[in-house]
């Protein structure tokens, strides 16, 4: 083993995530929180910071915050309370933000990583967004504030991460637990899912290093492009004998480094102050307890109960927990149907594709519900449809009303099993094709193929290929 | 520790974004030292644990239609194509 | 009726005679707007005038009264507004030139009360700046004046409301009181100024000094007003997470004052108070004890450290409420050196005026890193304290009673240039303040000052939600004194 210098250095990552809560209002104004409208249409005097507006608590924010926090397992504060944190920034319209800074929701909590390793939470708080900022139009800064004060928790991850593979997955897992909790949609293109990374390089036994935050991470794949570089920098730097700085750094993604935003100073004294114009979050038992019982199963636990009670594979069991609404579909299915597995091959292949290439929310939106797959898995299993036609009746089925049933009378997809019909074309099939009777006669068995390749055609596609296979073999001994 | 000096309270009006002159901040930190000053005694009380607020007021989850832009975009200092305008600036915070 | 009486008459009965029909709305609006022609150059209270909007109202509400709409309570009462009362459309300055010309998108909630009870708003009136002053001597755009000597000031912040309801330009106003702001003003100018226990009356369009103090407060010429004002505006808000959830304040029938126990804290008789002031509340305590009440003299000791206590938290407050006003969204734009922070100085800058710096600068030393700990952190254990020893003396008295003021109306000019001494005239309205408890400043007598006599204030404080008790022990003062009664007589000044 060669030694490398670079072998002494441990890394230690760790995240802050920001999530929006997915309410229908803003966390203190009865605004829209949707994204994509117009600059400053989802706006009024509380969001726009308007003298003598007064902010007032969304209580659905409160309890998907709450859900986020029992679903990670955090120890739920039940008298939280709101800070107000001061800067100056356009974006920020009353000059604070309000945040929980003393009294966060929720303290501790902990994420399994798919290495089996347990990442510990510091907190989650809920807080207001800013506005938005728009640099890249023209000689001026553009203010929208329709996603002032948008709903957000920050989860704070202890750091604990060794890796930038460790620190994407510790992401996949969180946005993968936020969204079956029903929290949040967690897409980081809308920017309900943002990421802050702090890293820090040290030699191992020695205390920890200088960190550097990073921002702008607004991809999973950012997040580990960005590690791998603000890393090589800074062990760079370290090797060189040189400092690492104490600062804050933007990912450029387009130049794939990272640059100088700001340096730590007397700048951010934030004067946190308690909120004034809010009481105590107050929460009571039997709402914890309530929300505890509503909390939907997780997906990892499904998958690994689909894996040991249905005899899923590990792939298929990952593909259907790739959203919730695939997962229930796959669920509902199942239980439908009585057939797991077919569910599942239907679901993670020819379905799954169909969702996401439609941009879909589920399969549902697509004519897919949970009824009409197993109508079809039940016509594939009484042998009232080939698989291959089955494959077309999926297609018919997709955004029609009418039942699969009526779909397979309707498009001639019903397998023919009929005996007197399937032998006039296998003896059809044979008298076209004498040579791969002879064959298999003579005990090519592969030949019979070729006939049933025939049938198949005559027929439309419609022969049972079963039952055809059954009668042309009979057909060819029978004849000599 | 009740006298401001000309640097602390330097340090205040940037955190403030306030930019008196000079006179001004000689005069201001006169005026704070004395205030404290007088305030002394407040420093040295011991004072309970402060009283915690009612619960909160919350609303339920209902979004109403915001106000016409037209409304306060008139009355921004600039405004372009429904943005508020500032000068060139990149940074921020969350 | 005959036109000429309708500003003689308090708010009460000028609602009553428009809802019964016995006298237009149209007319007494042009009563009060004659007056303020004739007088308010004398007085500067006016900020803005509403007219064109006072006589629409008018108007409608004589229309209703012609196809018997049922009468609201205020019914063509004429009223000022404190400029920092949001009222969609009109200037609402707030007397800084941080928010010259700005005019809100909504209207508060008080506001909205007041115009459906009937209320007819005919301005706005001036201010300290961001209500933050004692003498109305750091407005922006005006130097109001006390009726009772224009040499004098009318108190602050709630200054214009005050002087023009003392001068009877109008029956009724509405102001704020974060620290005083209102019975200090009435106390100065002999009228009745009321704070409604904290989070009584909604906050919303209300702008903001130090919300954990603010409140608005009811100005007018008797108890019975201010009961009629406090019903229509009163009952829980769900604008304002802070406002109390309970329904309006109905005023209560006549109380027996005979037994009522009223505690007089040792502190409010203090030796800084002038020996006037002492003589005339000394002389209501008497007034009060020949009515049956009993006199419990009592202390409460952490008053002591109310001023610095007040000032800590207010300023705190007062600095984060200040920092949406960054040249953004609203307000008048200062370049400065064209960055987006060299322009957010500048415009704060130049937007605010001294005393608004100071307490902005002052605020954010109390709050910083290093030192909020041993300042901000400190007077929110004295507050809790003082709230404390407030809830004890209500264990053993039913109202409080002590001057509102330690001296009458001071001179113009007098204090402006020493700060602290400006603080101090708040000692004895900030203890109720911090303890977000109901009081009220009424007349209790004069102080001569040379040819002069200058109106002095009693202060009556009463426990957490107790407004509608408090109010009703006021009423019975005010019903067996005369002092309310007097008039100012402005003209012989000119
Ligand atoms: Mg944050
Ligand atoms: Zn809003």
């Amino acid at each position: 083993m060669v030694f490398s210098p670079s072998m002494l250095w441990r890394t230690v990552i760790g995240l802050e995530v920001h999530c929006q809560l997915g309410t229908r209002s803003k966390l203190f104004c009865p605004c829209p929180a949707a994204f994509g409208a117009p600059p400053n249409t989802h706006v009024c005097p509380v969001c726009l910071g308007a003298p003598g507006a007064l902010p007032v608590l969304n209580r659905e924010a409160v309890r998907l915050a709450l859900r986020a926090a029992l679903a990670l397992g955090c120890e739920v504060d039940r008298a939280s309370r709101f800070d107000r944190k001061h800067y100056f920034y356009c974006d920020l319209p009353k000059g604070y933000q309000i945040s929980q800074y003393a009294r966060p929701l929720a303290r501790g909590g902990e994420l399994a990583l798919a290495s089996g390793k347990r990442v510990h939470l510091r907190r989650i708080h809920l807080e207001e967004d800013a506005g938005k900022a728009i640099h890249d139009r023209g000689a001026h800064t553009l203010v929208d504030l329709n996603r002032a004060g948008v709903p957000l928790i920050e989860i704070v991850g202890e750091p604990e991460l060794g890796t930038p593979e460790e620190a994407q997955d510790f992401l996949t897992r969180l946005r993968e637990t936020l969204v079956f909790a029903g929290v949040s949609e967690c897409d980081m293109e809308k920017g309900s899912l943002r990421c802050d990374v702090n890293v820090s390089l040290h030699r191992r036994g020695e205390p920890l290093g200088t960190r550097v935050e990073l921002k702008n991470l607004n991809s999973f794949r950012n997040v580990g492009a960005a590690l791998e570089r603000e890393i090589a920098r800074q062990r760079a730097l370290l090797e060189a004998g040189e400092r690492v700085q104490q600062e804050t750094r933007l990912y450029d993604a387009a130049r794939g480094e990272t640059r100088v935003m700001r340096a730590k100073e007397d700048e951010d004294d934030y004067r946190y102050l308690p909120e004034p114009d809010l009481g105590v979050v107050r929460l009571g038992e039997e709402e914890l307890a309530r929300e505890q019982a509503a909390l939907p199963e997780p997906a990892a636990a499904r998958r690994a109960r689909w894996q040991s009670e249905l005899g899923l594979s590990a792939y298929d069991a990952g593909v259907l927990t790739a959203t919730p609404a695939l997962a229930e579909a796959f669920e509902e299915t199942a239980r439908l149907s009585g057939a797991p597995k077919e569910a599942a091959n239907w679901l993670a292949n020819d379905v799954a594709a169909a969702v996401t290439q439609a941009g879909a929310g589920g399969p549902r939106e697509l004519g897919y519900g949970p009824e009409r797959l197993a109508a079809l898995i039940a016509l594939v299993g009484a042998g009232r449809v080939s698989k291959s036609g089955a494959k077309d009746l999926l297609a018919a089925m997709r955004g029609n009303e009418r039942a699969p049933e009526a779909l397979l009378t309707e498009l001639g997809l019903a397998q023919v099993s009929d005996e007197g019909e399937l032998e006039a074309w296998c003896r059809g099939a044979i008298a076209a094709a004498a040579r791969a009777a002879a064959d298999v006669r003579a005990g090519e068995e592969k030949a019979l193929g070729a006939l049933l390749g025939k049938v198949m055609a005559a027929s439309g596609r419609r022969a049972n290929p079963a039952r055809a296979r059954e009668i042309l073999l009979r057909l060819i001994r029978e004849e000599p | 520790m009740s006298s401001v000096d000309l640097e602390t309270l330097r340090t205040l009006a940037t955190l403030a974004r306030l930019t008196p002159s000079d006179a001004e901040l000689t005069r201001l930190a006169a005026d704070l030292g004395r205030i404290l000053e007088a305030f002394e005694a407040l420093a040295q009380a011991p004072g309970p644990r402060p009283d915690e607020p009612p619960a909160t007021r919350t609303r339920a989850d209902r979004p109403v239609p915001a106000l016409d832009p037209e409304a306060f975009l008139a009355a921004a200092p600039a405004h372009e194509g429904g943005f508020f305008v500032v000068p060139r600036t990149v940074g921020g915070e969350t | 009726m005959s036109t000429d009486d309708s500003t003689e008459l308090d708010a009460s009965a000028l609602a009553s005679a428009h809802a019964q029909g016995a006298l237009a709305a149209c007319a007494t609006l042009e009563d009060t707007l004659a007056s303020l022609d004739a007088l308010d150059p004398l007085l500067e209270s006016v900020a803005v005038r509403l007219d064109q909007l006072a006589r629409t109202t008018a108007e409608r509400l004589d229309g209703a009264r012609q196809h018997e709409f049922p009468a609201g309570p205020l019914c063509g009462v004429p009223v000022m507004l404190k400029s920092n009362l949001c009222l969609a459309g009109v200037e609402t300055n707030c007397g800084s030139r941080a928010l010259a010309g700005y005019r809100p998108p909504y209207t508060a909630t008080v506001v909205e009360r007041l115009l459906a009870a009937g209320a007819v708003p005919v301005a706005m009136g001036h201010m300290d700046e961001f209500a933050m002053g004692s003498s109305g001597e750091n407005s922006a755009f005006a130097r109001t004046r006390n009726p009772w000597d224009l040499a004098r000031t009318p108190g602050g912040s709630s200054s214009g409301p005050a002087a023009a309801v003392a001068a009877g330009l109008v029956p009724l106003a509405l102001g704020s009181d974060t620290g005083g702001s209102v019975r200090q003003p009435a106390a100065l100018c002999g009228i009745t100024g009321f704070k409604p226990t904290y989070g009584r009356l909604s906050r919303f369009g209300l702008v903001a000094f130090g919300s954990s103090l603010d409140q608005v407060g009811i100005l007018a010429r008797s108890v019975r007003d201010v009961e009629l004002a406090l019903e229509a505006l009163s009952g829980a808000d769900g604008r304002d997470a802070t406002s109390l959830d309970e329904p309006p304040v109905v005023r209560l029938d006549a109380v027996r004052l005979a037994g009522l126990r009223v505690g007089v804290p040792a502190e409010a008789f203090g030796p800084g108070l002038d020996p006037r002031v002492r003589a005339a509340c000394e002389a209501a305590l008497e007034r009060l004890e020949e009515l049956g009440c009993v006199r419990v003299p009592l202390s409460l000791p952490s008053t002591a450290l109310a001023i610095a206590c007040y000032y800590v938290v207010a300023t705190a407050e007062a600095a984060s409420n200040l920092a949406r006003y960054d040249g953004v969204r609203y307000g008048p734009r200062v370049a400065g050196d064209g960055t987006l922070a060299g322009m957010q100085a500048a415009t704060r800058t130049a937007g605010f005026g001294p005393e608004v710096v100071r307490r902005i600068l002052l605020g954010t030393y109390v709050l910083s890193r290093d030192y909020q700990a041993a300042w901000y952190g400190r007077a929110t254990g004295v507050r809790a304290a003082l709230a404390a020893e407030f809830r004890a003396a209500f264990e053993r008295v039913d109202v409080l009673a002590g001057p509102t003021t330690p001296t009458p109306a001071f001179r113009l000019g007098e204090k402006s240039a020493d700060p602290l001494a400006m603080y101090l005239s708040d000692a004895l309205t900030v203890p109720a303040s911090l303890a977000g408890l109901p009081a009220i400043s009424v007349p209790a007598g004069f102080a001569r000052e040379g040819q002069r006599e200058l109106p002095v204030g009693l202060q009556l404080t009463g426990p957490h939600r107790g407004d509608a008790h408090l109010l009703a022990v006021a009423r019975a003062f005010q019903e067996a004194t005369e002092h309310h009664l007097r008039r100012p007589a402005l003209a012989e000044q000119v």
